[in-house]
């Protein structure tokens, strides 16, 4: 009896000093949850999306994404850049807002983005992760008369190259080389041959000063001129950001230049059902990439609905079928037609996605309402549809499948689906497939392919069917890299052989297209060859699933990463 | 124990901790892919290309120069064998390639013998802060929990070979074969829905080890209620297979001639098997305690994912996954010299709980 008594009263004990209060809310600190923590917070060397929501809240790029409404917007610049081709040369001319400051208070100028283009484009820093992308740009020209408004000049031209030239951070050079060490360097000496520079004593001392854990993870270097100071980040649990005092852009009212919470508390949290319980327990304020089944769980949960808002926007990541239309076997396009007939769309959104996805026609979401074809029907599963198409293409049906005269060679109709290895949604929309396939007689054999080798079959052509995701956006829409004939070589990443002559020159067409209407007309006419040729089957664009706490408005939900805009979140009133 | 005995043995153990880690290294480098390759050069499908594959490539090369993945992994290699070039069995002879001192395993091991084990790939960081920082937590998990395990499986062993255990003894050995078939990341869910859960009972905390603000107090105290459902799962995880070691090996002793006649003396039931049989049941426990790390380090990786806690366990997955190998290998250097300690413990401990084996060794 005394055993017990003792027993009962560690007990007792132990859960009184365990259920002391949680970590409870503070009105003005916003809690996000990152499924996992960003391996380095370098603005130029980052390689997830973790790092990338939380440099955007440290520092600034010349242009961004307002989530309110999906628009390309100037942030740094003071509107959007002027553009001026001459022969193989782009000209992109920038000015950046007069109100824009450093930590410090002094102004940003156009010595910052040329600091910060060495800084890109420099060998021996930890920046290849970016360099590639700012690879178009071979010098800055500063106008002499304004230190705020400068010219990039750049290789050729791509519709992408505006997006581009106004998508890195720009970094105070103030703070990031104090001792000038880069400034006498010029930009263009960056887009040459490397290989001097390599051996530049001031270089080499400014490498191994930059390629230091400081300038990965310390608040003391990374300062840039947005909203937000690091605070402290914990390895392993939390990052914490603080607002700074008197921001200049607070004082604007632009709405896509926020810093409204005082405290933004990133948490790492690695395990779905860990995650979810400590949105119940309301120890999160913000989580996304909801599972679909716990998302439908906590649409029915009171308790939850009480304090959360569910969000469920479109988002502009896709799942797409591509066919091998080098293959004589999927030459003729009734016979891909006939496949793409076997694609259950409804069921394989309502297994994999629990229907948080939708339908499409095309590669253009339907979230982008002005370029998307709504006079066209997505493939439905039809099994006798497919029959025709595939007796019409020349395939005979006997009692072991279907098949084919094709060069003098009788072929079976047989098909090898290939997807990433670890993806489970495209490896139950494969098995989906198959069972659909099985249905008419032909057989499917699904295959798991490690990372890259599945990139290296589909850059060889050495695959005959593929599932894989594809990412959008609402702003830049060159399709050429993945339709056009000139990226169809081996190793190029038209991975499928889609197109033509005309589509090529549909494609160009689109991409000169400056008017918003021709532009529309082009993208829906090549939403119908796509369907027609079936050859690239985008089958639907999914839906985000994320929670918010209530007590917050203005959270400017979006089908763009990271979905959400926390720095513009405000307390309800 | 002699010390020139313990000093053999610690020779002979850093000798097999270098064969160890020399092997790691290899394996490490053989996995596929380097670190960056995937995010470098398999570019993700867009609605744009970012950029283009020739200056991805250009990049990627100089990732490999600045963190020397370009160099050869060994002193030499061989060159792969070609069947379908070769007549006769000349293939059978190896064709060595050699590189000089120029190559990894060579700056690697220059930099270890100089106690540098070099800085991350990701972050630049030296490995061994890396190390320190996540090392704290874990190494504070596993020996409380390992502490615990032994106790209690001490405990329930004892106890379950005197009369006082002998009613409840089946029903205990059956709940411990049960909850040792279960996996840990299954009871893990399964208590942290269960106790911290709003919908459930709501006693500890989810995730983590509880952040301060800054101007608040933060004392070392106020973590302890995040660490005790972990330590709790990693010991329940372990329990029942040390249990069922020293219940059998006490069982076993039982049964020998000495412990009849202590009975026959007329000893009380827990006196001889605390002061008699115990001593001689530890030591082949001693063997399976020393072999108990990998399966810390194992539960390890799981508790700290779950419950959101930063430790070796999730920086070894993490390092994997990024082929960051200076962390991978800086891990594996503190796993082998953990184990060989513990070793060398369980030879101090074998000697002196049965000094004939410290004579024999001598």
């Amino acid at each position: 009896m005394r055993n017990l008594s003792v027993f009962f009263l560690s007990f007792v004990l132990l859960f009184s000093f365990c259920s002391q209060p949680q970590p409870q809310e503070q009105p003005d600190v916003v809690r996000v949850r990152l499924a996992a923590e960003p391996h380095t917070l370098s603005p130029i060397n980052f390689s997830d999306a973790a790092g990338m929501q939380i440099n955007n809240l440290l520092f600034q790029s010349l242009l961004g994404p307002d989530l309110a409404d999906g628009q390309l917007k100037p942030v740094l610049a003071k509107s959007m850049p002027h553009i001026e081709q001459k022969d193989a040369v782009t000209y992109i001319t920038y000015e950046i807002r007069e109100e824009a400051r450093w930590a410090n208070g002094t102004a940003v100028t156009s010595d910052d983005v040329a600091f910060t283009l060495k800084v890109l484009k420099a060998p021996l820093l930890q920046n290849e992760h970016i360099k590639p992308q700012v690879a178009f740009i071979r010098d800055l020209l500063p106008d002499k008369a304004n230190n705020r408004k400068f010219t990039f000049v750049c290789d050729g031209f791509t519709p992408e190259m505006e997006l581009l030239s106004g998508d890195f951070f720009i970094l105070p050079a103030y703070l990031y080389d104090p001792e000038q060490q880069l400034k006498n360097i010029p930009v263009a000496a960056f887009s040459d041959s490397l290989s001097k520079l390599e051996n530049n004593d001031y270089l080499k001392a400014y490498a191994a000063r930059f390629n230091t854990p400081v300038y990965n993870n310390s608040g003391k270097i990374l300062q840039g001129s947005a909203g937000y100071l690091l605070e402290e980040w914990i390895p392993g649990q939390s990052v914490m950001l603080r607002r700074k005092e008197n921001w200049w852009g607070n004082n604007l009212e632009i709405s896509n230049l926020t810093a409204n919470p005082e405290r933004i508390i990133f948490h790492v949290i690695p395990d779905n059902t860990t995650a979810i319980l400590s949105l119940k327990n309301q120890q999160l304020d913000v989580l996304s990439d909801i599972p679909a089944l716990d998302f439908d769980e906590l649409k029915q949960n009171q308790g939850v609905l009480k304090d959360y808002n569910l969000h469920t926007p479109d988002s502009y990541a896709a799942i797409y079928t591509g066919l091998n239309s080098r293959l004589p076997k999927f030459k003729d396009k009734r016979t891909r037609q006939a496949i793409a007939h076997l694609l259950d769309t409804e069921n394989i959104i309502k297994v994999t996605q629990q229907s948080y996805a939708t339908p499409t026609v095309g590669i253009v979401p339907p979230a982008v309402t002005e370029y998307y074809n709504t006079g066209l029907k997505p493939y439905k599963y039809d099994i006798t549809k497919a029959k025709q198409l595939l007796e019409q293409a020349g395939w005979q049906q006997r009692s072991k499948g279907w098949y084919k005269t094709i060069d003098g060679k009788e072929q079976q109709l047989t098909i090898t689906a290939i997807y990433k290895a670890g993806n489970n949604v495209v490896e139950t929309t494969a098995l989906i497939f198959k069972d659909s396939a099985g249905k008419l007689g032909i057989p499917v054999q699904v295959e798991a392919q490690e990372s890259g080798l599945f990139s290296q079959n589909s850059r060889n052509h050495t695959f005959e069917l593929f599932f894989r995701p594809i990412n959008g956006n609402p702003f830049a829409f060159n399709f050429k890299p993945i339709l056009h004939t000139s990226y169809a070589a081996l190793g190029g990443t038209n991975y499928t052989g889609f197109g033509n002559a005309a589509t090529d020159k549909l494609l160009d067409d689109i991409n000169k297209a400056s008017d918003k209407k021709e532009k529309a007309a082009l993208l829906k006419q090549l939403q119908v060859v796509m369907q027609d040729e079936a050859t690239f089957l985008t089958l639907y664009y999914q839906k985000e699933r994320i929670a918010i706490h209530n007590r917050f408005q203005n959270t400017k939900v979006s089908g763009l990463q990271p979905t959400y805009d926390v720095s513009a979140f405000m307390l309800k009133k | 124990m002699r010390a020139s005995l313990l000093v053999k043995k610690f020779l002979s153990a850093l000798v097999l901790v270098w064969l160890m880690l020399s092997a790691v290294f290899m394996l490490s480098r053989m996995l596929p892919g380097t670190f960056g390759e995937e995010k470098m050069l398999q570019s993700q499908e867009g609605f744009y290309s970012q950029s283009n594959h020739t200056s991805r490539a250009a990049a990627y090369n100089e990732l490999l120069k600045r963190t020397r993945q370009d160099l050869p992994v060994f002193y030499f290699s061989l060159a792969p064998i070609n069947l379908q070039h070769n007549t006769g069995y000349s293939y059978l002879v190896p064709d060595p390639e050699w590189h000089g001192l120029h190559n990894q395993y060579h700056f690697w091991l220059n930099d270890l013998l100089q106690g540098n084990l070099g800085t991350s790939f990701v972050n630049a960081k030296p490995v061994t802060i890396v190390i320190r920082e996540a090392g704290t937590t874990t190494l504070v998990i596993s020996f409380v929990s390992l502490a615990l395990t032994i106790a209690i499986a001490l405990g329930a062993g004892i106890w379950m070979v005197q009369d006082t255990g002998k009613k409840l003894r089946k029903p205990l050995l059956a709940t411990l074969v049960v909850l040792d078939s279960m996996p840990l990341f299954v009871f893990s869910l399964l208590l942290l829905l269960l106790l911290a859960n709003p919908d459930a009972w709501q006693v500890f905390p989810v995730f983590g080890l509880g952040i301060s603000l800054p101007g608040s107090e933060h004392i070392w105290l106020s973590q302890a209620p995040y660490l005790i459902l972990p330590v709790f799962c990693l010991t329940l995880n372990n329990v029942p297979y040390l249990t069922n070691q020293f219940y059998n090996y006490l069982s076993g002793t039982l049964q020998a001639g000495y412990i009849r006649t202590a009975r026959a003396k007329g000893l009380p039931s827990g006196q001889v098997v605390t002061k008699h049989a115990l001593k001689n049941a530890l030591l082949p426990v001693i063997t399976v305690l020393s072999d108990m790390l990998p399966a810390l380090v194992a539960g390890t990786v799981v508790i700290e994912t779950i419950f959101a806690i930063p430790g070796l366990g999730r920086l070894l997955v993490s390092s994997v996954l990024a082929r960051d190998f200076p962390v991978i290998i800086g891990v594996m250097v503190l796993v082998a010299i953990v184990k060989m300690f513990s070793n060398i413990l369980a030879d101090i401990a074998y000697a002196t709980t049965d000094p004939r084996i410290g004579r024999r060794a001598a």
